[in-house]
């Protein structure tokens, strides 16, 4: 599998998980790059004992828990997503879906990281088992962390709409 | 949480998309980087070994000697550093407690390597100071050279022979840092 057939098949994932770890902007522009290049590093180390997929979400996740230790020793506040008007005709209901998922992903940074490492993969649609391989925990942890998420994230999506 | 509000939630995340930098110009240089720095070290020890196999054409036997020295020297250094080296490598992508038990090795290679140096260079100055006097006894000043060689060497013994302490000391702060990443770790339950 070259690198181009793995950007391919798994780039939106990859970027997703990128998106749960830096907010949009430089910032998670560096940390998807760093994110490729360790994948291209890696990538002739790899040799099949996982999917395609768990192999890079790993590198995503390893990378995007790196960028959240800078970043909290940089301690910033996460700045609001820019209002980034799209002139071209008809892109309109692409740029309401982005910022509703932007939002979305926005509600998913605020989690702990323990739980949105977690999550970001649960939505990805890798069963506990594969997280917990990526994650480096059991699935029985995977699922009492994502237990934990989900009510956190529903919680936090109420009180904004209560807002 | 009902599946209604599981997979509403799965089509927001998976509506999120945007694109991925072009990264090839970037690990191009890095794995050019990488060789290179290899290249380096060979070619180091190349020319160690090239200058010490060079003084074995000459008649005296002193200056044999200094080639042999030096041969000795570049295996004791190659051999330790290599054993020193065993067992260090991150050989998968770990996750951060890998990543940071790796970072704890290196420490340790560091720390090990400067002890290295200190006795191996210091073996070297002491071999270096017994046969030198003989190299240059039929020179025209021999004082004269080896009071410039012995001051070279001096120095470079000095700043060998202190590695274990200015190595501990510059590793100091990557050390706290590594604590400060161990704690972070268990405060976010990672």
């Amino acid at each position: 599998m070259t690198f181009d057939d793995l950007l391919r098949e798994h780039g939106s994932a990859l970027w997703r998980v990128i998106a749960s770890y830096a907010p949009p902007g430089a910032e998670r522009d560096d940390l998807a790059q760093d994110v490729l290049v360790a994948v291209w590093q890696a990538l002739p180390r790899f040799r099949g004992d996982s999917s395609p997929r768990s192999f890079v979400l790993r590198i995503a996740h390893n990378r995007g828990l790196s960028h959240a230790w800078r970043r909290a020793k940089r301690a910033p506040a996460e700045s609001a997503p820019p209002d980034v008007a799209d002139p071209r005709p008809g892109a309109d209901e692409q740029v309401a879906r982005n910022q509703r998922a932007e939002q979305f992903l926005r509600h998913v940074r605020t989690l702990p990281l323990g739980q949105r490492e977690v999550l970001a993969l649960a939505l990805e649609g890798l069963p506990h088992a594969e997280i917990a391989a990526i994650v480096g925990i059991t699935p029985e942890n995977v699922a009492v962390r994502l237990g934990r998420a989900r009510e956190a994230l529903r919680r936090s999506l109420e009180k904004e709409e209560a807002a | 949480m009902t599946d209604a509000e599981w997979n509403s939630w799965q089509s927001s995340w998976r509506g999120a998309t945007g694109p991925l930098p072009d990264v090839r110009a970037r690990t191009e240089k890095e794995v050019r980087l990488h060789r290179l720095a290899n290249v380096a070290f060979f070619l180091l020890v190349a020319i160690a070994l090239a200058a010490a196999i060079s003084v074995f054409a000459d008649s005296s036997a002193a200056v044999r000697r200094i080639g042999w020295i030096i041969i000795a020297f570049c295996a004791a250094i190659s051999i330790g550093y290599l054993s020193i080296q065993r067992g260090i490598g991150l050989s998968k992508v770990g996750n951060p407690r890998d990543a940071l038990a790796f970072l704890e090795r290196r420490l340790r290679v560091e720390r090990l390597t400067a002890h290295l140096v200190r006795w191996v260079y210091a073996g070297l100055f002491v071999a270096f100071v017994i046969v030198f006097p003989g190299v240059v006894a039929k020179h025209e000043a021999p004082q004269l050279e080896m009071a410039i060689s012995y001051s070279g060497m001096l120095v470079a013994f000095a700043v060998t022979f202190s590695a274990p302490w200015w190595v501990a000391r510059r590793n100091r702060r990557h050390e706290e840092e590594l604590e400060r990443w161990r704690r972070w770790m268990d405060e976010q339950r990672l």
